[in-house]
C-alpha cells in the first residue's frame, strides 16, 4: 500500500465483507437443515458466503492495485461528500418529520432545502416552487386522488 | 379462422372499444405513477366489473394489465426510476440516452417495440395457445430453478463494468431478499424483531431509493452534467440508423418474451433482461449496452410487452394464472361463472376470441396514445433540474409511502438512496441488486422444492432435459468471457509492457 | 319578544345541538365511514380468495362503505395474520381466517395467531378438503394409494400449501395412521400445487374442492377420496377417506377475524353484515359457482368451535410432530 487513501471500491468491499459475515452468522444461527430437507438457513447461508467470498476477493484486488487503474474503472477517486451531506441530513430529518408533522410540512420544509441546496437562492421562485411542488402533489395525489398521506397536529 | 373474426365482432363493439380504451389510458397512468401498480388497480376494479359482460370485464381489466407495461417504461428513461419489476433493465439505457438528448428516440422505440412484440405475441397466442399452455405444464421446480438461475447471471451480466462487482452485487442482493418470513416455512429471517420487516423489502421502495433518491444525491455532485440534461433534444422520434439498430433486437425480444411469458411465476421480470443479455451478448458492439443503445431499450421493452401477452395463456388454455394480475382477471372471470381452463375454446369462444381480438385493438390504442405523448414527456425533461429534483423526491416519497401507508418505508426508500449513493460512488452496479432481491425467493423456493422432491440429489437438475438446457446455457454464457479474458491476459504477457 | 330577538338564540341553540351532536357520535355510530380492508393472507385465486371476493362483492350494499380485499401471502398465512394482528383496533382492517393460519399455525408452532389474539367476526362457510393424484399415477384409488406408498417408502411425491396447512397437517396424520413415509413439497398455496399435481411434478395433492373444481371438471387430476364425514354432493362419486379405511377429516372454515380489542359494537355490526353478504343472493350465486355453499355462523356461535378446533390441533400438532 502506498499510504494514500483508500478507494472507495475498498471501502465498500471491506464493509461488505463484514456485511456478508454478520449474514452468515446470522444464518448459522438458523435451522439449516439437511440438502434433502433444506431449511430456513441454508440459502442465506450459500448467498452469504458468496458474498464474502466475493467481497474479500474485490477487497484484496482494490489494496494491490495502483490508484489510476481504479479511476480507469469508473469511480471517483476522491469522493467528495460536501454538497451531498446537508442533503443527506435532510433526508434522515424528513422521515421523523413526516411523522410529527405531517406530509404538508415536512414535504415543504424539505423541498426548500433541496432548492437552496440545487442553487435557488432568490425569493421569487423559492417562494413559488415550495408551495407548487410540496402544496401541488398534496392536492393531486392527496386530495384529488385520494391516496392517504401522513397527518401532523393540525390535522393536515 | 371464423374464430377470430367472431372475436374482432366482439372486441369492435363500441362499449368494448371503450372499455379497451379506458383501460389502456388507465393503465398506462398507473405505470406512471409511483407506487400504485396493475394489480392493485386491477383489484379495486373487480367490484366494478361484477354487473359487465364477462367479455367487457377483461377487456377493461386486461387493458390495464398491459398498459401499465407501457407506462412503466416512461419513468425509467426519463427519470432513471423503474415503475416495476419488468422495467429496471430499461433503465439502463433508456436514461442514458435521454441524458444524451435522446429521450424522444428512446420513448418512440419503446411504445413502437411494445407495440410489435405485443402484435407478434398476439400472433403466437392465438396460432399456439393449446401447445405453449401443454410447454408452461412441463416447468417444474428444477426447470424454474435452472431459469431463474439464467435469469439471475443475465442480471450480472447486463451491468457494466467488473463482473465480480456484479457478481457481489447479485449475492448481496440475494441476501435482501431474504429479510422477511422464510418462503417455506414461515420462519422469520434477519428481521432483528422489527414486525414490519417480516414482510421484507419491496421492490417499489428499494427502486425509487437506489435508482430515485440516489439520482437525486449524485446529480448533486455534477452540476455541469445536470445543464447537459436540459439542454439538447435531438429529434423526436428514432431515426434510420436507429431502426437498422434494433430490428433484430425487437425481433429476438418478442420471441424471448413471449416464451418466458407464457411460465407462470416468472413473466415479464425475467423475460426482460433475460432478452437484454442475449442481445448484448450477440451484439457486435457490447460494451455500447448500458451507455445508451437504442437496442438496449428496444430488447426488453419488446420482451416484456411479449411477455405480458403470452401471460394470458395458462390462464384462458388452463385456468392457471401466472401472476397478481391476471390471478385477479381469473377471479373477474370466476365471479361470473366462467371458469377458463381448456375447455375455454370450445364453451365460450366469445370470451376467448373476444379478448383476443381485443389485444390487437388495444396494442393499436396505446400506440396512438404513446407516440403524441412523447412530444409532452420530452418537453418535461426541459424543466431544469433544480426544479425536477425536489419534485422527483416528493413523487418518490408518495410512491414509497403507498405500499403500506407506513412513514417506515419512506425511511427505508431514503436509506437505499444513501446506500445507492455510496454504491455509485464505488461504481458499484444496482441493477443486479434490485434484479437478485426479486429472484431471491423464486430462487430458493425451486430450489428446495427440487432438493426435497429428488431427495437431495442435485442431479435431479441435470436429469430433467429442459433444466439441463438451461444450466448449460447459463453455463457456456459464463464460460465463453473466460477465453477472451485468458486470451488477454496470455496476449498481454507476451507483448512488451507499455511506458 | 321580536323575531330579531328569536333569531340568534335560535342559531345558537341550533349550533351548540349540531356542535353537541358531533361530540358525542362517536366514531362506532358512523362505522364504518372509509372502506374497510381484508386481508387475504393466501395465494391469489385460492378458495380463501375466490369466497371474500364474491362474498365481499355485496359489501357496500348492507354496510354502505366497500371491503376491499389485499392479498398478503407468505409463510403459511402468517404475515397477513400478523398484519391484522398489528393493525389498529378499529374496524377497518379485517382479516379472512382459515383454520391453516388461525388454529393450527399457532396451536403447533405458537407462529401465526389464533383465538387467544384475534376475535371472529363470523363464520362464512367451510368446504370439505379432497385428496387428489395426478392422472397418469401408477393407482387409481384411495386405497391404492396408501398401498403403493406403503411398499415404496420415500417415493410418493407430495404436494403440500404450506407448514401445518389443511393439506399438510392431514397428510401427516393420514401418513401417522397408515405408516407412510413421503417426499413433501411445499407450494405458495392451492393453485401452485394443483398447477403441480396438473403438470405431474407430483404425485398426490390435497385442496379444498373449490380449488380443485375446474381441473376436475377437465379430467387433469384424479380425485380419490374427501375428508369429510359424508361424501360431498357435489361429487357423489368419491369416497371419503373413512370409507376407505383412513379416518381423517378436515373441515376448511373460511370466516371474518379482527383485531382482538375491537370493540364489541363494531363487531356487532360487522357480523350483522357479514350475515347479510353471506345470504345475498348474488353472492350465495357466486358462492355456489364456486361449487362452495354459504354457511354463516355469527361471532358468539363461532368463537367456542374455533376455541375447540385450537385446543384439538394442539394436541394432534403434539402427536404428530
Amino acid at each position: 500500500m502506498n499510504g494514500r487513501l483508500p478507494s472507495a471500491t475498498a471501502i465498500a468491499s471491506a464493509l461488505l465483507v463484514l456485511i456478508g459475515g454478520a449474514a452468515l452468522y446470522g444464518a448459522v444461527r438458523m435451522v439449516i437443515g439437511t440438502p434433502d430437507v433444506p431449511d430456513a438457513g441454508f440459502f442465506p447461508l450459500l448467498a452469504a458466503l458468496i458474498l464474502v467470498v466475493l467481497a474479500a476477493v474485490l477487497f484484496i484486488d482494490q489494496m494491490r492495485r495502483p490508484t489510476a487503474a481504479s479511476a480507469e474503472a469508473g469511480e471517483e477517486t476522491a469522493p467528495s461528500l460536501r454538497a451531498a451531506l446537508p442533503v443527506i441530513a435532510g433526508f434522515a430529518a424528513y422521515v421523523p418529520a413526516l411523522e410529527w408533522l405531517g406530509f404538508l410540512v415536512a414535504t415543504a420544509l424539505l423541498v426548500a432545502l433541496l432548492l437552496a441546496v440545487f442553487g435557488i437562492r432568490r425569493p421569487l421562485p423559492y417562494a413559488a416552487a415550495v408551495p407548487l411542488i410540496a402544496g401541488g402533489s398534496y392536492l393531486l395525489f392527496h386530495l384529488l386522488l385520494g391516496l392517504p398521506l401522513p397527518v401532523g397536529p393540525a390535522g393536515f | 379462422m371464423e374464430n377470430l373474426l367472431l372475436g374482432f365482432e366482439v372486441a369492435l363493439a363500441p362499449h368494448n372499444l371503450l372499455f379497451a380504451g379506458i383501460g389502456a389510458v388507465l393503465g398506462t397512468a398507473i405505470g406512471v405513477l409511483p407506487g400504485l401498480g396493475p394489480p392493485a388497480t386491477i383489484a379495486m376494479l373487480l367490484p366494478l366489473s361484477y354487473g359487465m359482460e364477462p367479455v367487457s370485464a377483461v377487456i377493461l381489466l386486461a387493458g390495464i394489465f398491459y398498459g401499465a407495461m407501457y407506462g412503466g417504461s416512461i419513468t425509467s428513461i426519463l427519470l432513471n426510476i423503474p415503475g416495476e419489476a419488468g422495467s429496471v433493465v430499461t433503465c439502463l439505457d433508456g436514461y442514458k440516452m435521454a441524458r444524451q438528448g435522446r429521450a424522444g428516440a428512446a420513448l418512440g422505440m419503446s411504445a413502437i417495440a411494445s407495440f410489435i412484440a405485443g402484435t407478434l405475441s398476439i400472433v403466437g397466442l392465438s396460432l399456439l395457445s393449446p401447445l405453449l399452455a401443454q410447454f408452461a405444464l412441463r416447468f417444474g421446480p428444477p426447470e424454474y430453478f435452472a431459469l431463474v438461475l439464467l435469469g439471475l447471471y443475465m442480471a450480472v451480466y447486463l451491468s457494466q463494468g467488473s463482473v465480480t462487482k456484479g457478481l457481489m452485487m447479485g449475492a448481496l442482493g440475494l441476501l435482501i431478499g431474504c429479510v422477511g418470513l422464510d418462503p417455506v416455512n414461515g420462519v422469520p429471517r434477519y428481521t432483528f424483531g422489527l414486525p414490519r420487516l417480516m414482510d421484507g423489502f419491496d421492490f417499489v421502495v428499494v427502486a425509487m431509493g437506489l435508482f430515485g433518491i440516489s439520482e437525486v444525491l449524485s446529480n448533486l455532485d455534477t452540476p455541469e452534467q445536470r445543464a447537459i440534461l436540459s439542454a439538447k433534444i435531438t429529434g423526436l422520434l428514432p431515426n434510420r440508423e436507429d431502426w437498422r439498430r434494433s430490428y433484430g433486437a425487437m425481433a429476438r425480444g418478442s420471441l424471448i418474451g413471449f416464451l418466458v411469458g407464457v411460465l407462470p411465476g416468472g413473466g415479464a421480470t425475467i423475460s426482460s433482461f433475460v432478452a437484454y443479455g442475449v442481445e448484448k451478448r450477440v451484439s457486435r458492439n457490447p460494451e455500447k449496452f448500458g451507455t445508451g443503445a437504442i437496442e438496449g431499450v428496444a430488447s426488453p421493452e419488446a420482451a416484456n410487452n411479449a411477455a405480458s401477452t403470452s401471460s394470458f395463456i395458462p390462464l384462458l388454455t388452463l385456468g392457471i394464472p401466472g401472476n397478481a394480475s391476471i390471478a385477479m382477471i381469473l377471479v373477474a372471470l370466476m365471479i361470473h361463472g366462467i371458469r377458463p381452463g381448456p375447455q375455454m375454446i370450445s364453451e365460450h369462444p366469445d370470451i376467448f376470441w373476444g379478448v383476443v381480438a381485443s389485444m390487437y385493438v388495444g396494442n393499436l390504442m396505446l400506440l396512438a396514445l404513446n407516440l403524441p405523448l412523447v412530444g409532452i414527456w420530452v418537453k418535461l425533461l426541459k424543466v431544469p433540474y433544480h426544479y425536477l429534483a425536489p419534485l422527483i423526491v416528493v413523487i418518490c416519497v408518495i410512491g414509497a409511502y403507498s405500499v403500506h401507508y407506513a412513514v417506515f418505508d419512506v425511511g427505508l426508500m431514503m436509506f437505499f438512496g444513501i446506500v445507492g449513493y455510496f454504491m455509485r460512488k464505488a461504481d458499484l452496479p444496482a441493477a443486479p441488486l434490485i434484479l437478485a432481491m426479486i429472484l431471491g425467493p423464486m430462487l430458493e423456493r425451486s430450489l428446495q422444492q427440487s432438493l426435497i422432491t429428488s431427495g437431495g440429489d442435485p442431479l435431479i437438475f441435470v436429469r430433467h432435459p429442459i433444466s439441463a438446457v438451461l444450466l448449460a446455457a447459463t453455463a457456456i454464457l459464463i464460460v465463453l468471457p473466460g477465453f477472451t479474458l485468458l486470451r488477454r491476459w496470455r496476449n498481454a504477457a507476451t507483448a512488451p509492457t507499455e511506458t | 319578544m321580536r323575531l330579531e330577538r328569536q333569531i340568534p338564540g335560535a342559531i345558537a341553540a341550533a349550533i351548540a345541538v349540531t356542535v353537541l351532536s358531533l361530540g358525542t357520535a362517536s366514531a362506532q355510530d358512523d362505522f364504518p365511514t372509509k372502506p374497510i380492508t381484508l386481508i387475504i393472507p393466501a395465494a391469489a385465486g385460492g378458495s380463501h380468495d375466490l369466497t371474500a371476493r364474491a362474498v365481499t362483492s355485496v359489501a357496500e350494499k348492507y354496510l354502505g362503505q366497500p371491503i376491499v380485499v389485499e392479498l398478503k401471502p407468505g409463510g403459511g398465512g402468517a404475515i397477513g395474520t400478523e398484519q391484522v394482528f398489528q393493525a389498529a383496533p378499529d374496524g377497518y382492517t379485517l382479516l379472512m381466517g382459515g383454520p391453516n393460519w388461525n388454529t393450527t399455525l399457532p396451536a403447533v408452532e405458537g407462529r401465526s395467531h389464533g383465538p387467544d389474539d384475534l376475535a371472529a367476526v363470523c363464520r362464512i362457510n367451510f368446504s370439505p378438503v379432497m385428496v387428489a393424484a395426478r392422472l397418469d399415477a401408477p393407482y387409481k384409488t384411495f386405497k391404492e394409494m396408501i398401498d403403493w406408498a406403503k411398499a415404496n417408502p420415500g417415493q410418493l411425491v407430495f404436494g403440500h400449501t404450506g407448514p401445518w396447512s389443511q393439506s399438510d397437517l392431514t397428510w401427516k396424520q393420514i401418513s401417522k395412521i397408515a405408516g407412510l413415509e413421503t417426499k413433501n413439497v411445499p407450494h405458495e398455496g392451492g393453485g401452485p400445487s394443483t398447477t403441480a399435481l396438473i403438470g405431474g411434478h407430483i404425485d398426490v395433492a390435497i385442496n379444498p374442492t373449490t380449488t380443485f373444481v375446474s381441473a376436475l371438471e377437465a379430467k387433469q387430476i384424479r380425485p380419490l377420496a374427501v375428508l369429510a364425514a359424508e361424501r360431498d354432493p357435489h361429487f357423489p362419486d368419491v369416497p371419503t377417506a373413512r370409507e376407505e379405511g383412513i379416518d381423517v377429516t378436515y373441515d376448511l372454515w373460511r370466516g371474518i377475524v379482527a383485531p382482538k380489542d375491537t370493540p364489541a359494537p363494531v363487531i356487532a355490526k360487522l357480523s350483522e353484515a357479514c350475515k347479510q353478504m353471506v345470504e345475498d343472493p348474488d353472492s350465495v350465486a357466486m358462492i355456489e359457482k364456486l361449487g362452495d355453499r354459504p354457511n354463516y355462523l355469527s361471532a358468539a356461535d363461532f368463537t367456542p368451535i374455533w376455541q375447540k378446533e385450537f385446543a384439538l390441533h394442539k394436541e394432534l400438532g403434539a402427536s404428530l410432530k
